[in-house]
């Protein structure tokens, strides 16, 4: 059953996204073999055009996840939807789980699309110029070459992604939470209005929270790059690297996320009325 | 009640500070169909949603089938909502399928031959739709489940009175054999004929409760018992 729920939150979410990936897949390749085959050089309106398209989509595609993803939430489980989802002969923890998932996966993929999207900006730009910028591998290649510590790096992206994907996971919980609270009877009436109130509160607190605990900025995913850490790991093994990982904020995120799961599913089983 | 489908104890709502169910308790047996009956607000479709686990954070007891409200319970109880519970994209097909993949007791070549007989398209969007198709559709995703307990809210409410006989027509003629039917309705003249029991909630309570046959014989009508019990409500 739970495949089942997968499957159905996939394609009521996908209809829409599907045409923006595929509105993504065309201007990318338009624009690669576009520069590629004119001479290497962004000169044609077109270029110019789906260059901006590229970036633009890459950006707006976070806010479309985000809108298309609570909308789904808000209408297949508090609106007249849930009339069918909350009778389906299956756990509402499921319920949540499969749509928490769908979420994740929709925001990886839009983390996925503005990382094509980078790398074809600055490739495009690059040959526009007639210089060559690096990939991911050919910058870690090079800092390598400045003497820095491959495994240091290695260790520093991992923990990079990790922490990223535990802030899209609890992202995913804050929105769900507060669109659970807002629908609750006090704020039933003006649900949208209230759905917004309180995920910026409690992504507030989250924030402050977690720059507490932390000891960083807000989800500072970016301080494994800095220079400051990479430094003082230069020259040392990876076991230095590891130490100066901060795991902190990803547990406190993989805490934050589990607490919301079960209470947006306490709220969602005892305390709301479909209709 | 020896083989009683539907059991309720006591059962008890509140929205806040307003008791619209104040403690009541019936027991409905296999193979009837029951008139749920009453004015508009005196409780019936939050007695409904208790009993079909869209509302949890009631007092008493139900239980259905022996089960309360849950997983197993909703596996056999059909339920049509007054509302049109699917999304607008959705195609007849997609939503036999749909209900087909969650319901195992869902007779699919059944639905699809009744989508033809009602002249349905099977690809049209339900946002396109008229009224009179989309509740077709929501009849025909609810009547082609081998269910114990069909509960129809409001199934004549918005519709002409051809489209009233032909629901109820619809319902008679593909309930699962030995099922109970609850239906929810202020519409008492088109169903008298169909009904076995009554059920009237007047300000939360259950004010009759009792066999159709019962009323007859004392030479009344339910539409008349109804006038009766609810003369006092405007």
């Amino acid at each position: 059953m739970f495949g089942k729920l997968l499957k159905h939150d996939f394609f009521a979410t996908g209809r829409f996204m599907a045409v923006v990936y595929a509105v993504f897949a065309i201007v990318a390749v338009y624009l690669v073999g576009s520069v590629h085959f004119s001479g290497n050089e962004l000169d044609s309106v077109g270029e110019m055009l789906s260059y901006i398209a590229l970036c633009l989509i890459a950006f707006v595609n976070f806010i479309l996840t985000a809108v298309v993803v609570m909308s789904n939430f808000q209408k297949t489980l508090y609106g007249d939807q849930g009339y069918l989802t909350f009778t389906l002969p299956v756990k509402s923890s499921s319920v949540l789980l499969s749509k928490t998932i769908v979420s994740i996966f929709w925001y990886l993929a839009a983390f996925g699309c503005f990382m094509i999207a980078a790398r074809i900006a600055l490739w495009s730009a690059g040959e526009a110029i007639g210089e060559t910028t690096l990939g991911l591998v050919d910058s870690i290649l090079a800092m390598t070459e400045d003497g820095l510590s491959l495994s240091v790096i290695i260790v520093s992206v991992i923990a990079a992604i990790i922490e990223f994907f535990f802030l899209v996971v609890a992202f995913t919980m804050v929105a769900f939470l507060a669109i659970t609270i807002s629908n609750t009877r006090p704020f039933q009436k003006h649900h949208s209005l209230y759905a917004m109130l309180f995920m910026a509160v409690i992504g507030f607190v989250v924030v402050k929270l977690s720059e507490v605990i932390g000891k960083e900025p807000f989800f500072g995913f970016n301080y494994n790059f800095s220079t400051e850490k990479i430094a003082f790991a230069v020259g040392d093994s990876a076991k230095l690297a590891v130490a100066h990982v901060d795991l902190a904020v990803p547990l406190f995120l993989i805490i934050v996320s589990v607490g919301f799961f079960f209470i947006t599913h306490y709220l969602m089983k005892k305390k709301i009325n479909i209709g | 009640m020896a083989n009683a489908l539907l059991q309720i104890r006591n059962l008890r709502k509140s929205y806040g500070s307003h008791e619209v169910l104040k403690g009541i308790s019936f027991d409905i047996p296999q193979g009837q169909i029951v008139g749920l009956l009453g004015p508009n607000g005196c409780g019936k479709s939050s007695m409904i949603k208790s009993i079909v686990g869209l509302i949890n954070d009631y007092e008493g007891e139900i239980l259905v089938n022996g089960q309360n409200p849950g997983v197993e319970s909703k596996k056999v109880v059909a339920y049509l909502p007054e509302k049109n519970y699917l999304p607008p994209w959705m195609t007849p097909k997609q939503a036999i399928n749909y209900i087909a993949d969650f319901y195992s007791n869902f007779d699919k070549e059944k639905a699809i031959a009744m989508a033809q007989t009602f002249e349905l398209d099977m690809k049209q969007k339900l946002k396109t739709m008229s009224k009179g198709q989309q509740e077709k559709l929501h009849l025909i995703l609810v009547m082609c489940r081998k269910a114990d307990l069909y509960i129809l809210d409001e199934p004549l409410g918005g519709v002409d009175v051809v489209a009233r006989d032909f629901i109820l027509e619809t319902i008679l003629k593909n309930h699962a054999e030995n099922s109970t039917i609850l239906l929810s309705t202020h519409l008492i003249y088109d169903i008298e004929r169909i009904l076995d029991r009554v059920l009237m909630v007047k300000g939360g309570m259950l004010a009759v409760n009792t066999d159709v046959e019962k009323i007859r014989e004392n030479g009344n009508t339910v539409e008349n018992l109804f006038r009766e019990v609810f003369s006092n409500v405007w």
